[in-house]
């Protein structure tokens, strides 16, 4: 019974989904669980509001619950994330005048790479 | 130029890129990082007293008023609290204090032990309160003007020189 006890406890730890009264239409819940993924939480290293266990994170999810109740769309919602907290709650910010770099510089490091290879091979086999 | 140095010369292009967007990032604009709140309406919302009285936002609508965000748990708001205390004999402005999820019983005796500097003091148990005004931790402090608008928002504890030059004069840090 004890271990049981322990393992179940040890589950709500590990998936912070699971200790939350989720929507009770199944379709809401859905759509504010795709929501949970695409918002970083501000106070974890690298995790979505989905994965976090913080309390922060709580907080968010149950307000993402509330507004997908109330028939915000998940642009709307995105976006009043980001009106409070900047573009950095979001797990894909936008392409934007400060972020370009963060998608064109591996696109671009990516070709210079292909290209040297390129030459490489093409001595190689004039060699 | 030798083909062979093309590569070489893209990743110098690369370098340079980098340390234009890097020094552009780094041009001090405001001294002290604008908070995505700052210039947005305050959203004057209902809330609860410490008092477990209900308070309406809306009344100090028209005023300016300081918004510290606080609880007793956390070091920093302990550090920044004789600064807060004192911050009256510097401005008549109102202001208001939020407990962020701590314990009414806590907060209580936290101000009852260090002395209240606020004018108002809210409980946020929840976090409902704080979620709308972007805040991430504590302690933070907002300041919202006449019009209603967020107009300075500094995270973490504050001292004399933040809430002169930064809250109440607006000069840079």
């Amino acid at each position: 019974m004890k271990k049981h006890l322990i393992c179940l406890l040890l589950a709500l730890y590990a998936f912070p989904l699971l200790a939350e009264t989720p929507l009770a239409d199944a379709e809401a819940e859905a759509r504010a669980t795709h929501i949970f993924r695409l918002l970083r939480c501000e106070v974890c290293a690298g995790q979505s509001i989905y994965d976090s266990n913080a309390p922060l994170a709580t907080d968010m999810r149950q307000e993402v619950r509330e507004l997908v109740s109330q028939g915000q769309t998940e642009d709307e919602i995105l976006q009043l994330y980001a009106r409070r907290f900047g573009d950095q709650i979001l797990m894909r910010p936008p392409v934007n005048e400060s972020t370009w770099p963060l998608w064109g510089f591996p696109l671009l490091a990516l070709a210079t790479g292909a290209w040297v290879v390129f030459r490489l091979l093409r001595k190689k086999e004039a060699a | 130029m030798s083909p062979r140095f093309y590569p070489l010369l893209a990743l110098v292009a690369l370098g340079v890129v980098f340390s234009i967007a890097l020094l552009g990032k780094m041009a001090p604009q405001t001294a002290y990082p604008q908070h995505p709140m700052v210039g947005q309406p305050f959203p004057f919302p209902m809330a609860t007293g410490l008092d477990e009285k209900a308070f309406d936002f809306s009344t100090l609508k028209g005023k300016p008023f300081l918004v510290n965000v606080f609880a007793s748990w956390c070091p920093g708001c302990k550090a920044e609290h004789p600064f807060l205390t004192r911050l009256k004999e510097k401005s008549a402005m109102p202001l208001i204090g939020v407990a962020w999820k701590d314990k009414r019983v806590d907060t209580a005796l936290f101000l009852a032990h260090k002395g209240n500097p606020y004018t108002t003091v809210l409980v946020d148990f929840d976090g409902k309160l704080a979620l709308p005004l972007g805040l991430t931790g504590v302690p933070e402090t907002l300041r919202v003007d006449e019009n209603g608008t967020i107009t300075h928002v500094y995270k973490g504890a504050v001292n004399d020189k933040v809430i002169e030059q930064y809250l109440l004069n607006d000069a840079p840090l």
